[in-house]
């Protein structure tokens, strides 16, 4: 049971970025994952990489940084170490039965049990108290020094399998340098952890609370501390809390921010009332969110600093539970984060990670935070899961069957499927991959018979042809990038069938969820010659790279 | 729900000039030559102020001889100064921590934005302060935006106290002074910086910048008003590092070197 609605995120590129074609270097996510003893729990992050010609990696910094830190905390609450500690007992709401007027006799037995409840509350207490200080280490100390030490690997790899051009440049981790700001929370306490410029307010009806900032004089200005530090775990233990929760708890909500959003606020007041406006709770049966988050991040970037701009929010609900498991995720789309239209949301114990993806292709992600993590958790039924980095494409494997089987044009083609050093194609979720499921059917509306034969028409043509296949398709190349990054949608290529059957063709080949070949009934019944298939998955694959290239838009 | 009525704004950055406008400055057409310079440096500094829209730039300038005084005392958009800048005079002592006094003044919260840029200071000096520089920095460094400000010095002619300028820039950061970078276990790698073992590092305007000639002068000015407020102007973070005297903000690399005639 949770009294914690899922967490929002919503991270934008920054007007100043769009202005000059740079990447966004801010990243989110959030995971909600059961502990040892079955606990709901719900963890969010943020992360700002730093920008700036030193730290050219730092988009990809500051998006390892938030999968590090979400499946960090997933597994270390599930194993051994972690769950062993008990978690904080509940305080106690009910003073008990209420009593007549004792004898004397009463009385004293009353006065004895009295002092044996108080010595039992002060044990009480004092195990709570210790638990705490216990959550507070592993939070401020433990949890932070192994998300830097697999932070660290993982900006390792990136370079090994991304390495520079040139050659000339030394591995350093500077330029993969990012903040990094962390919520953990579960039934019984909440607690926030990280380094660097971000901020956590706390808002609830008796008002708002600056809950966290950084104040350390060694990070004036525009400096702040960093991942990248060989101290950094050091940073966190001054940016640690831990607070209580029971059912006395009043509702609040909670809104991470990278500091592009402070920035862009003239004083302290404007920033709350801003986070008042943005962390608003969804109402009960709302069929629309309060806030459109990217518009008003959009807005907030334009008229404010131009610095990219992130926030999480997650509620506390005391009011409301709930109890069923399966996974509503939120909407990341291009026109920004969606509350899903029906009541209560609920929650995945199995785990999902969303983490907005950096806007190049990320490859050779470490274990942790790559597929080894996600790949048990099973996203729910009505959850289309989407190609996030780390997962491995399923058409993956069947097009390297076709090449195998195509012998010397699959061996050439397979150097350009950009196989990781496992064998691991990973590809960064684009706005396109995040559309929900209740979304896919009327995206997906079957065609016609009639357009379908069009369709099957045009693949004849081409695999009857002379061998242009692949020139045909990269002629292409821009619907393929434009349906994987969501810049175009399918249903805008089906329309253009009779103008464009080729375009047609490319948006039924195309799996939304898997960022691949489709195997969707409707392309398999177009009976695509294997060249085909292969150029097409081989097209979906360089997409990423093109977008890459193509930078935002 | 509508938006709320917040206020947002863009980041103003404060460009503040503290001229040296002693009588030393007349001689070989030192002052002729600032002037020059300053109005030289606004068109391209009103350009890279419309190239960063999200910064503010706001420009004020300090004088001191016998005292010092503001010569523009209002924050002014650059574009505005274009037409306004009124020539600087010379006459009489060095008032230098006076200046740096009247910076302080300005530099504290109110009236300086909580939100603002890092400020970028210049001080331009042909000669030693008459009065007591000391306090003046004391003064001056004791406000945040001091320490957080992109402090420059212009050394103008042989004759300029550079060991001052030095002192109101900061300790140069020594090249051992990279940053402790974290490593990953791996053996055989070089830590800290982006630089290759060997490579020259560039010059920077963590020292005083000597001006010789007015072409000189002019370049480092037109530089200080363009690429170090452009530089200013991107919010881009960076490592915070406590043992280092890093620039808060990553200084550009100096234009090349003018070999000309040393008139002064």
């Amino acid at each position: 049971m949770s009294h914690w609605l899922p967490p929002l995120c919503c991270t934008r590129p920054g007007a100043s970025h769009r202005r000059k074609g740079v990447v966004c270097q801010d990243a989110s996510g959030w995971h909600c994952f059961q502990d040892r003893q079955g606990e709901l729990v719900q963890v969010m992050a943020v992360a700002d990489g730093h920008g700036g010609a030193r730290y050219g990696r730092s988009d990809v910094g500051s998006w390892l940084a938030c999968r590090t830190a979400l499946n960090t905390a997933r597994q270390l609450f599930q194993s051994q170490a972690i769950g062993a500690a008990t978690p904080l007992s509940s305080r106690p709401t009910d003073a008990g039965p209420a009593l007549s007027e004792p004898s004397p006799q009463q009385l004293l037995e009353l006065q004895q049990d009295q002092g044996q409840q108080e010595q039992l509350q002060q044990d009480q207490w004092q195990q709570d108290q210790w638990q705490q200080d216990q959550w507070q280490q592993w939070l401020g100390q433990e949890l932070p020094q192994v998300i830097q030490r697999r932070w660290l690997r993982a900006v390792r790899r990136h370079w090994r399998v991304q390495p520079p051009a040139d050659g000339r440049e030394a591995f350093s981790p500077l330029l993969y340098g990012t903040t990094l700001g962390l919520v953990v929370m579960t039934p019984r306490w909440w607690g926030h952890t990280g380094l660097g410029d971000w901020d956590l307010l706390q808002l609830q009806a008796s008002g708002s609370r600056l809950l966290s900032q950084e104040n350390d004089p060694a990070a004036a200005g525009e400096a702040t501390f960093s991942l990248c530090l060989n101290d950094a775990a050091a940073h966190c233990a001054p940016r640690t809390a831990i607070q209580r929760l029971d059912l006395e708890t009043p509702a609040f909500a909670l809104l991470l921010s990278t500091d592009g959003i402070r920035k862009s606020c003239s004083t302290d007041d404007d920033f709350f009332a801003l986070g008042r406006y943005l962390s608003q709770a969804p109402l009960p049966q709302a069929v629309e969110p309060p806030v459109d988050l990217a518009a008003s991040l959009d807005r907030i970037s334009s008229q404010g600093s131009g610095d990219d701009v992130t926030v999480a929010i997650a509620h506390w609900r005391p009011e409301e539970a709930w109890h069923d498991l399966a996974l509503v995720p939120s909407e990341q789309g291009p026109g920004g984060p969606r509350l899903q239209p029906r009541r209560p949301r609920s929650l995945d114990p199995k785990g999902q990670i969303q983490v907005a993806a950096p806007d190049h292709a990320v490859q050779g992600l470490p274990d942790e935070a790559a597929a080894a993590s996600i790949a048990p958790s099973r996203p729910a039924p009505r959850s289309k899961p989407g190609p996030g980095p780390g997962r491995r494409p399923p058409r993956a494997i069947q097009v390297l069957i076709v090449a195998v089987l195509m012998g010397c044009l699959g061996v050439a083609a397979l150097a350009l499927f950009r196989l990781g050093p496992l064998g691991l194609a990973v590809s960064p979720q684009s706005p396109a991959d995040q559309i929900p499921a209740e979304k896919v059917p009327a995206e997906q509306a079957p065609m016609s018979a009639l357009r379908l034969e069009r369709v099957r028409q045009q693949v004849r043509e081409l695999c009857a042809g002379d061998g242009a296949i692949r020139s045909l398709l990269v002629q292409r190349r821009r619907s393929f990038t434009d349906l994987r990054w969501g810049w175009r949608q399918r249903q805008q290529l089906l329309d253009r069938l009779d103008l464009e059957p080729l375009e047609a063709l490319i948006a039924l080949s195309y799996d939304p969820a898997s960022g691949a070949l489709s195997d969707a009934p409707e392309f398999v019944g177009l009976q695509a010659c294997p060249q085909l298939q292969l150029a097409l998955a081989r097209m979906w694959l360089e997409s990423q790279g093109s977008a890459a290239s193509a930078g935002l838009r | 729900m509508a938006f709320p009525d917040v206020q947002l704004s863009k980041r103003p950055l404060h460009f503040i000039y503290l001229c040296d406008c002693s009588g030393s400055m007349q001689a070989n057409g030192k002052m002729q030559a600032l002037n020059q310079a300053i109005r030289q440096s606004l068109p391209g500094m009103a350009e890279v102020a419309r190239q960063n829209p999200e910064a503010k730039v706001l420009v004020r300038a300090v004088s001191f001889a016998h005292q010092a005084r503001w010569h523009v005392a209002e924050p002014t958009p650059v574009d505005q100064l274009q037409s306004s800048w009124v020539d600087l005079q010379a006459e009489g002592l060095t008032a230098m921590g006076e200046a740096l006094r009247l910076v302080a003044g300005v530099l504290r919260t109110p009236p300086m934005e909580q939100r603002a840029l890092p400020p970028v200071l210049v001080l331009i000096s042909d000669g030693a302060p008459t009065d007591d520089f000391e306090d003046g920095l004391r003064t001056l460094m004791r406000e945040p935006w001091a320490q957080k400000a992109v402090r420059l010095a212009i050394a103008v002619g042989h004759d300029a106290d550079l060991d001052t300028l030095q002192q109101f820039i900061g300790a140069e950061p020594s090249s051992a002074a990279v940053p402790p970078v974290a490593m990953p276990p791996v053996a055989g790698l070089a830590a800290g910086g982006d630089r290759l073992p060997g490579e020259p590092v560039p010059r920077s305007g963590r020292r005083p910048l000597q001006a010789s000639n007015a072409t000189s002068l002019a370049q480092y000015i037109q530089w200080a008003s363009t690429a170090v407020v452009g530089a200013a102007s991107m919010p881009v973070s960076q490592v915070g590092i406590p043992s280092t005297a890093e620039s808060n903000v990553p200084l550009p690399d100096l234009p090349p070197t003018v070999i000309g005639q040393v008139v002064w």
